[in-house]
């Protein structure tokens, strides 16, 4: 007979764990073993108990899902974690996973998707919820599009965003008002905007500076 | 006073007959010494190899005239004249039979079918001058053999047709033809020959190239007739005169008789004024080696001795006592004349004798080289050197010298008769050498010589009986030779011999029985005495010296040497540890040969001084060391005969081209005759000299330009006129040559162009200079020269040279430029100053133009800037608590999913449960709905103001209801409308408070209540485990927001909590008229 599968759940919210609770108590295989509120407290009990896989909520207050999964990782390298969470922005995806989460699956996820990641994370295989692969795509491709700006534009663009004016921005790199003016206009159209300002803007939410 | 009359002719007589005593300078033809001739000929440029006529001309140049043109050479090249049926300014004919300078540097040539030709150096054109049968007045025969002018600047020509006369000025020919009914005519038209006599007669030599003449005329010029001188006795017998010469005080007449294809006849010296006359003829004078007495040319050198050539039996030369010595050609040595078919003679200004023959190319003899007699093997003279390879020297009483050779023996060498003896072993003779390897010799007072072998031991040579007793090694015996290679010997002042072998010493006392052995670690190789001391140099360990002073030195178990050896660390040691030679100085130093460096040692404070490459020798391996009487030293090395002079350290050096055998010269093999003779041996031979008188070449050698070319084309020019050039014709290249014969590949030059060049280009042997983008101007190329002893000419040659400049280097039109660029400069820079000052007014106004522009895009682009904000700000917001809302939805949904999917699997399981989980699916659904509700609200702007207080409350309170599981009664009466920021105000402290409430106070329980009247009364109560306000600071729990928040509507907040007690929160708002 092979062993349950120890899974302890971190999540801020009741409802979750309580739900997330009534799944497992109907899976023979898994077993519940330990809960948290908080990235703290998660830390604290993934090092009593042991668990073999975490399902980790993301938002959390006091810690975070991304930096618990990180601290506890380093820890237990063993412990698998899956994300368990309702975003799905790029950088939260990219985060997690860097900090060695094996999966991420989005709150919409059914009973039977759920026993099978995690009977996969126990065997070592990653899941990803398909937006989660989505965002990490997305992610790609913009990280192309910030390198199609040359290491001068980007330069230019910091300082735009800064807030300079080309006079300013000249004086700062120690170049002509007249080259200001080309890398600006190049950062335009490769940013795809007709203006400074919305360069400035775009450049703030892809967080290209 | 009779009897010293008597005497005196005796003592004339006897002064007379002794031969030539070997301190008089000047060279010798010793009988057996080898002649060098270098060879001009085809291969070297030759146009044709049959010299027929020779001359130098004024400026140095040598001409040779061969059956196929006209050569010049300058040492370096010969250039050549040919006929050119296009060009009437060639040469008329090819085959040239006489060459003739006259006054004003004009060569005439005369050819065999072409007539005269005369040449001018400066244009390098030839006129001609041809019969013309339709004037009278031209040339008379085309075959002309001679060519004179006379004090007047008339020509005489002689040709095969008669004696022609030939005026200059008028161009005309007369002719003097031989009339057979006018005995006053010449007696023949065959001329060959024309020399001038007294008082302007002309002597006339005749019979030449294959057509007999009728012998010697005396013309003269003012009658035109001429006297046939008539045979008395053997002289003046001979029909055909080959040449004629004049003896150095002019009273005699040399005649030659004989010429090309006709009969010869000896040799006459004819004196006209007295008649006297005396004949030389094959039998007698010439050794029976001139069969047909055919002699071609004549001629005297520097030193006044007479030269003549033969027509078959070779080259002739009068010694000083009269007699004629010949010189051959051996087909064995290449380095001997060519042919014995010679024609014609010249010795040249440096004291070269230039040999014709008939088909053999020109012969060089350089007469400086006689200085040194050197003596080669002769194949062809089995009393010749037996072999080349010369090891040694030695000299018996009697004058005769005796050669050790590498191959043949002991060699005995008498030098006044130039024969060679060998003695070779003969290994049935025990009376014979050893062996025939010999190394070393040494001349006893007796005469009787030891004679050392290689290999074979020792030998003592009596040269009246020619027994040689040998003494060898033998192992048995101790005092037998040490070991039979004997590499030198010497005589020490107890008359003691000792004898150095490769195992080291052997000493032989006077009437001893054996000898005396000294073991050595090095092979001794060189013998010497210093003081008391016996030094022994080694090959490989330096130098040996024992002190024969000292009785213990006599004794081979108790001699002790000292030793000199090479060490490397220290300079002052021995240079090498090969020591070839030892020679004490009378001044005391001691001087060592070794295999690299010239070593002079002071045995008084054992100071060496080390000579080498670096100091001037051609080469550090000293094989020999001689002194001479004047005190020079003379070395051997593997490069030449090199001169030290101690005093100046100085080295003069010698070497093959000078004479001597060959550059390389083997140890031991040097020698000084009681006569003061240097012999020294190499591996060609041995060469002698008297170190005394050798005589440098002292003749500054003439410099000519022999080429001016430009872009490497030869250009025609004068030297006496200026070379002019263009100013884009900038690469012009010079050659030039010093016309010294004698070695001209060691003629040395130097040059400079004045003008360009800051001072004398040192050339060396380089014959040429070159010059490229000379700036416009006038210039003086000149040229100095050295020959080959280095003697200069420092006068040298010039030629002038201008350089015209382009049109923009010349000064009319460098002013114009500068003029006009002077006022072009000014004109610009006034227009210039304007123009600027007029951009300047535009580019003010552009500018203020732009800065307006800028300006008022800036103030819209942060216009636009701060409106994005504050839309941003507000968007923020909204986003926020979207996403709060969102985020509630979605947990509460999703378990509710959860919770869903698996409540058939928990009902089978246990149905209790199953109820209990179904309920919870209603709660959070309904839960969920409110929050829907309420997210709606919030993303309404307007909502929270649109929709009643109360109904918000609900919405809120159940949405907590379904996320928390708490219980949360609303309870609501009144109904007023209340102004929106009041009315959101409300709500959100509402909100943040139940939020409290569901975060922080772990309630099972909560009340809101809200009356609406004038005054609005709010208030939130839970059971939860409340807090200390005191210990609790205010932005706690939202706590500051919320004062925040009710200060800004207006609104009197006020907070009841105690731990353990719960808490209520009471919110009054009083509006205000």
């Amino acid at each position: 007979m092979t062993d349950k599968i120890r899974i302890m759940l971190v999540d801020d919210h009741a409802v979750v764990r309580s739900g997330l609770g009534a799944f497992l108590s109907v899976n023979p295989d898994l077993e519940l073993v330990g809960e948290a509120e908080d990235g703290e407290q998660a830390i604290v009990q993934a090092a009593i108990v042991k668990p073999d896989v975490i399902l980790m909520d993301l938002m959390m207050p006091v810690m975070d899902g991304v930096a618990a999964t990180a601290a506890i990782k380093k820890q237990h390298p063993g412990i698998q974690i899956i994300a368990l969470t309702s975003f799905q922005e790029e950088e939260l995806v990219q985060n997690v996973l860097k900090a060695g989460a094996i999966g991420y699956l989005m709150k919409n996820v059914s009973a039977r998707e759920l026993a099978a990641a995690i009977k996969a994370a126990k065997a070592g295989k990653p899941t990803l919820a398909p937006e989660a692969t989505q965002a990490l795509v997305h992610a790609s491709q913009q990280a192309q599009e910030t390198e199609v700006l040359t290491e001068r534009e980007r330069d230019v663009l910091k300082l735009l965003v800064e807030g300079l004016n080309n006079a300013e921005i000249a004086e700062r790199l120690v170049v002509s008002l007249s080259t200001v003016k080309y890398h600006i206009s190049n950062i335009l159209m490769k940013l795809g905007v007709d203006n400074r300002v919305a360069a400035v803007t775009k450049a703030i939410q892809k967080k290209m500076v | 006073m009779r009897r010293l009359l008597l005497i005196l002719p005796i003592l004339l007589l006897c002064i007379n007959l002794q031969p030539a005593a070997a301190g008089e300078p000047g060279v010798t033809f010793a009988p057996g010494a080898h002649l060098r001739f270098e060879h001009l000929s085809i291969d070297d440029g030759l146009s044709q190899n049959a010299g027929l006529a020779l001359l130098q001309d004024r400026q140095g140049y040598l001409w040779i005239g061969t059956q196929d043109g006209l050569n010049r050479y300058n040492g370096y090249s010969l250039t050549h004249f040919k006929h050119d049926p296009d060009n009437p300014a060639s040469l008329s004919h090819n085959s040239i039979i006489a060459l003739y300078e006259d006054r004003d540097g004009m060569v005439w040539i005369g050819t065999w079918g072409g007539g005269l030709n005369r040449f001018d150096p400066a244009t390098q054109h030839f006129t001609r001058y041809l019969p013309d049968p339709a004037n009278p007045n031209s040339l008379g025969h085309p075959i002309v053999t001679d060519i004179f002018q006379d004090e007047q600047g008339i020509y005489w020509v002689a040709t095969l047709g008669g004696l022609d006369r030939f005026d200059p000025v008028s161009g005309q020919f007369t002719h003097f033809r031989h009339n057979p009914n006018d005995p006053a005519s010449l007696s023949s038209d065959v001329l060959a020959v024309i020399l001038p006599a007294a008082d302007g007669k002309l002597w006339i030599g005749t019979g030449a190239f294959s057509i007999p003449g009728a012998g010697l005329n005396l013309f003269d010029p003012a009658t035109g007739t001429a006297q046939h001188l008539e045979r008395t006795g053997d002289c003046l017998a001979a029909p055909n005169i080959a040449d004629l010469l004049p003896s150095a005080d002019g009273a005699a007449l040399w005649i030659a008789y004989g010429g090309y294809g006709v009969a010869g006849g000896g040799l006459d010296r004819y004196t006209p004024q007295t008649g006297a006359c005396t004949h030389f003829d094959n039998s007698q004078t010439f050794d029976n080696q001139i069969a047909d007495n055919n002699f071609t040319d004549l001629a005297f050198d520097h030193e006044g001795v007479l030269w003549a050539t033969s027509w078959s039996g070779g080259l002739w030369r009068m010694d000083t006592d009269g007699t004629f010595i010949g010189i051959h050609h051996n087909p064995a040595d290449p380095e001997s004349l060519s042919s014995d078919n010679t024609f014609t003679v010249l010795p040249d200004r440096s004291g070269v004798i230039w040999v014709g023959t008939l088909s053999a190319g020109i012969n060089k003899l350089n007469l400086d080289t006689l200085q040194f007699r050197t003596y080669r093997h002769n194949a062809a003279n089995p009393k010749s050197l037996p072999s080349n390879h010369v090891s040694a020297f030695s000299e018996t009483s009697d004058g005769i010298i005796w050669l050790g050779s590498i191959e043949n023996g002991l060699v005995r060498f008498d030098p006044a008769s130039g024969e060679f003896t060998p003695y070779r072993s003969d290994p049935d003779d025990p009376n014979s050498i050893s062996g025939d390897m010999v190394l070393t010799l040494y001349a006893n007072p007796d005469d009787t010589l030891w004679v050392g072998t290689l290999g074979s031991g020792l030998n003592l040579f009596d040269p009246h009986t020619g027994i040689f007793t040998r003494y060898q090694n033998d192992p048995a015996n101790p005092n037998s030779l040490l070991e039979d290679q004997v590499t030198n010997l010497i005589r020490d002042r107890a008359g003691r011999l000792w004898v150095s072998n490769f195992a080291g010493l052997s000493r032989l006392d006077p009437g001893a029985a054996g000898f005396v052995n000294y073991p050595l670690p090095a092979p001794p190789v060189s013998l010497g005495l210093v003081g008391d001391e016996l030094w022994a140099g080694t090959w490989g360990g330096g130098l040996y010296r024992l002190d024969l002073s000292d009785p213990r030195s006599l004794n081979p178990a108790t001699a002790r040497f000292a030793s000199l050896k090479n060490d490397p660390a220290n300079p002052n040691s021995l240079s090498n540890d090969g020591v070839w030679a030892i020679l004490q100085t009378p001044d005391g130093f001691v001087w060592l040969g070794t295999q690299a460096g010239l070593n002079r040692y002071d045995p008084q404070t054992g100071q060496f001084t080390i000579y080498t490459e670096k100091n001037g020798l051609p080469n550090a391996s000293i094989m020999g060391l001689l002194q001479d009487r004047q005190g020079f030293l003379w070395l051997t090395t593997n490069h030449g005969v090199v001169r030290f002079d101690t005093q100046t350290e100085t080295f003069l050096v010698y070497e093959k081209s000078d004479g001597l055998q060959g550059n390389e010269f083997n140890s031991n093999a040097y020698f000084q005759a009681r006569s003061g003779d240097l012999y020294v041996g190499g591996v060609n031979g041995f060469s002698v000299f008297d170190p005394l008188n050798l005589r440098p070449n002292e003749l500054p050698p003439p410099v000519v330009i022999t080429d001016v070319a430009i872009f490497n084309t030869s250009q025609a020019f004068d030297p006496a006129q200026t070379v002019r050039l263009n100013y884009d014709q900038n690469f012009i290249a010079f050659e030039f040559a010093a016309l010294d014969f004698q070695s001209p590949d060691k003629n040395q030059y130097a040059y400079m162009m004045e003008g360009f060049d800051k001072e004398w280009v040192q050339a060396g042997t380089r014959n040429y200079a070159s010059y490229t983008n000379l700036p416009g101007g006038n210039y003086t190329f000149r040229v100095r020269a050295a020959n080959s002893d280095g003697v200069w000419n420092e006068t040298g040659t010039a030629l002038r040279l201008t350089v015209t400049p382009p049109f923009w280097q010349t000064w009319p039109f460098q002013v114009g430029l500068l003029l006009s660029v002077v006022v072009l400069v000014g004109v610009g820079l006034h227009w210039r100053v304007r123009s600027v000052r007029e951009q300047n007014a535009q580019m003010q106004k552009i500018l203020e133009q732009r800065i307006a522009e800028r300006t008022e895009e800036l103030n819209r682009a942060n216009e636009r800037l701060r409106e994005k904000a504050a839309q941003d700000a507000v968007s923020a917001e909204r986003t926020r608590l979207a996403r709060d809302l969102h985020d509630a939805v979605t947990q509460t949904l999703f378990s509710t999913t959860l919770i869903a999917d698996v409540l058939p699997d928990i009902w089978a399981m246990n149905p209790n449960e199953g109820k209990r989980r179904l309920e919870e699916v209603r709660q959070l659904t309904r839960g969920a709905l409110a929050e829907m509700r309420t997210l709606l609200v919030e993303l309404r702007p307007n909502a929270l103001v649109e929709v009643p207080l109360p109904t918000l409350l609900r919405q809120l309170t159940e949405a907590l209801i379904g996320r928390s599981r708490m219980n949360i009664q609303l309870s609501t009466e009144g109904e007023r409308k209340l102004p929106p920021d009041v009315q959101v105000g409300l709500y959100r402290l509402v909100q943040e408070a139940l939020n409290n409430v569901v975060k922080h106070a772990k309630a099972s329980q909560a009340v809101v209540t809200l009356r609406l009247g004038d005054t609005v009364r709010l208030s939130v109560t839970d059971n939860g485990i409340g807090f200390d306000p005191a210990v609790v600071t205010a932005d706690h729990l939202g706590l500051k927001i919320m004062r925040e928040r009710a200060e800004a509507i207006g609104v009197k907040l006020s907070i009841y909590s105690e731990p353990g007690e719960g808490t209520q929160i009471s919110i009054i708002w009083q509006a205000r008229d």
